[in-house]
């Protein structure tokens, strides 16, 4: 499902250069749980992106769902990103002018899914993840557990075939975390989810299929 | 999409209702500046109804002289003035003379309508002397001098109000003191006070004993120099002596009487365009400020499959749509104007003037959001996902 091949990331500043991946080969399988552990900034989230498709490797192969990229254009990227990869972040990111069912929303909104429809997909999400009652709420009016269920209705709403997950409960309690974790054990169980999930938390990871370890940008297994 | 450029900017009401307000003031500042300049524009391009090139408006000061003396007088001026070859033409005429400062007006009867109207008292070379023609009838001449009539000539305001499309010539109203007068020509345009002014009604009639007037106006050959004028003069003033004459150029007077409006214009053209800088240095820095601070909103919006290009479009769009909202209100309060007709200007000068001012706000906040909305777009989404 999802492979990188001789992935490096490099990024320049003025004053060094950081090698934030070094020689990355990753093979994912469809239906498959890994999660990623590794010390602060030894290039989780860059790999994550790269395989969310919005970072650029400097170097290497990245193949999602049999496709490469290199032609595709900044539309088809956004399209392909739309339907087939599913986000969820440490810190939410939700959108706090947009009501909880706005923000679940957008991804079928960037799919011409008439509104009808996109309400419909949207409270379904949002029952899956047990808030089915908050969803005119505003993301400031909510918990930090009830945010990430919201940005897990928002990753799920357009089915796509692959989620990653960068610590979704990097910023829980271990009750509200165990949530979190038990609703993606779920998604992939149940819906055959193809995901990755960044994590600093052992007892998660091993509740999943297999864990990769980075290392100063260097996977070490 | 636009339902969501609306919720996002719903959500937003507090931010965006500064944003609002100021497109809106700077929209009736420029309504305000449009219509005053469509609406002198207006008048400025109707024909002005007369030559003022090469003529040349003489004011005698005749001291008091009893009337039958001052006629007297002009009857030697007249003589004189034909003896030189400087001159085509020339006119005596009251002094509400083109470009002039003076004005009189009466009120002619018309059945049971009144008509207020300027009142010129002229010669029967006056049209002559001002390269004026008539569309209908004929200007005054000798014959009038005898008719059992008091003739008059109108212009087209006033045809236009008294008759409409019918003919006028040979129509007859009345004077204030209920005095037939017989109407034997109508001349379309006489803007004897310029281009800009809206044309009044008014109507021309024929010097007599009554009064003397005391302007002169001559139409004089291109080589009538400063050499002649001394001439001119001297002449005058071996008829005339203890009178008193000022030669005026009439194209000068035209000059100054169109300062009076292009001053004005002007003034006002560069507070708008100074106001409406500003606000679109002030919707640059918004929109500016407000994508920085929503850099974390595009990198999910990018994350969720918006392209470079969504991005842009949605930013853009929020501007249209808020320029929409504040020109939906200012349209209101415009439309005020030709509804309750708060000025004397014509509804489509107002109408043409929103058109025009709206075209402008968009233009100009579609250019402002441009470079920030290109920006935004450009964004990288793993550099706006950043965790702080
Ligand atoms: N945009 C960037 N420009 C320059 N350097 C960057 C950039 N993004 C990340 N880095 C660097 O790349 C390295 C890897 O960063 P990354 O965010 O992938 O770490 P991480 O493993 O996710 O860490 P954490 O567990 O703290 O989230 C770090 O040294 C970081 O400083
Ligand atoms: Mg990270």
């Amino acid at each position: 499902m999802i492979h990188l091949q001789n992935v490096e990331k490099v990024y320049q500043t003025k004053t060094i250069e950081t090698v934030a991946l070094n020689n990355i080969n990753l093979e994912v399988g469809k239906s498959e749980f890994v999660s990623v552990m590794g010390p602060s900034g030894c290039g989780k989230s860059t790999m994550l992106n790269i395989m969310g498709l919005l970072d650029l490797p400097s170097d290497g192969k990245v193949m999602i769902d049999g496709q490469t990229f290199e032609a595709y254009s900044d539309k088809a990227l956004a399209q392909f990103r739309n339907q087939t990869l599913g986000f969820i972040f440490q810190s939410y990111h939700l959108i706090n002018d947009l009501s909880v069912i706005d923000n679940v929303e957008l991804p079928l909104l960037y799919r011409n899914v008439n509104r009808k429809e996109r309400k419909r997909l949207a409270s379904e999400a949002l029952e899956k993840v047990g808030l089915g009652n908050r969803m005119k709420h505003f993301p400031t009016q909510l918990s930090g557990g009830q945010k990430q269920r919201v940005a897990i209705a928002r990753a799920i709403v357009g089915k796509p075939k692959i989620i990653l997950a960068d610590e979704p409960t990097g910023n829980l309690d271990s009750v509200m975390g165990n949530e979190v974790m038990d609703i993606l054990l779920k998604l992939n169980e149940i819906d055959d989810t193809t995901i990755v999930m960044v994590t600093h938390d052992e007892t998660m990871a091993r509740k999943t299929h297999r864990l990769v370890r980075l290392f100063d940008g260097t996977q070490v297994n | 999409m636009i339902r969501h450029l609306f919720l996002i900017i719903w959500n937003q009401k507090r931010r965006n209702f500064g944003l609002i307000l100021e497109i809106f003031f700077s929209f009736l500042v420029l309504f305000a500046v449009l219509t005053f300049i469509i609406d002198k524009y207006n008048y400025y391009r109707q024909p002005l109804g007369f030559e003022y090139q090469n003529v040349w408006s003489i004011y005698q000061d005749t001291k008091g002289a009893p009337k039958e003396e001052v006629f007297a007088t002009q009857e030697q001026i007249r003589n004189a003035l034909k003896s030189f070859p400087e001159i085509i033409d020339f006119t005596f005429t009251n002094s509400n003379i083109p470009y002039g400062s003076s004005r009189s007006i009466t009120s002619l009867k018309k059945g049971d309508k009144e008509i207020d109207a300027d009142i010129f008292t002229v010669d029967e070379h006056f049209a002559s002397t001002l390269g004026m023609s008539l569309s209908e009838g004929r200007w005054f001449n000798e014959s009038d001098r005898a008719a059992g009539y008091k003739p008059v000539i109108i212009n087209g305001v006033f045809k236009e109000e008294a008759f409409g499309d019918e003919p006028a010539a040979g129509q007859m109203v009345e004077d204030y003191n209920d005095n037939p007068l017989k109407i034997i020509g109508v001349v379309d345009q006489y803007k004897y006070r310029g281009e800009f002014v809206k044309p009044f009604a008014g109507f021309f009639q024929r010097v007599d004993t009554t009064f003397a007037v005391r302007s002169l106006l001559l139409h004089v050959r291109s080589n009538a120099d400063a050499k002649f004028e001394e001439r001119l003069n001297k002449r005058l003033d071996q008829i005339a002596s203890n009178w008193s004459f000022e030669i005026n150029y009439l194209d000068e007077m035209r000059k100054s009487t169109l300062r009076e409006t292009k001053i004005p214009m002007l003034i006002f053209i560069i507070i708008s365009a100074f106001l409406v800088f500003n606000v679109a240095l002030g919707l640059f820095g918004v929109l500016w400020y407000n994508i920085n601070k929503r850099k974390q909103e595009i990198g999910i919006r990018r994350a969720m499959g918006a392209s470079k290009s969504g991005i842009g479009r949605q930013f853009v769009g929020e501007v249209l749509v808020i320029s929409t909202l504040s020109l939906a209100l200012g349209t209101f309060f415009a439309v005020q104007f030709p509804l309750l007709k708060v000025f004397s200007v014509q509804a489509g000068v107002y109408f043409l003037s929103i058109v025009v001012s709206a075209i402008l706000i968009y233009l100009i906040a579609f250019t402002c959001s441009l470079y920030p909305s290109v920006q935004a777009a450009k964004l990288q989404p793993a550099v706006a996902l950043h965790d702080e």
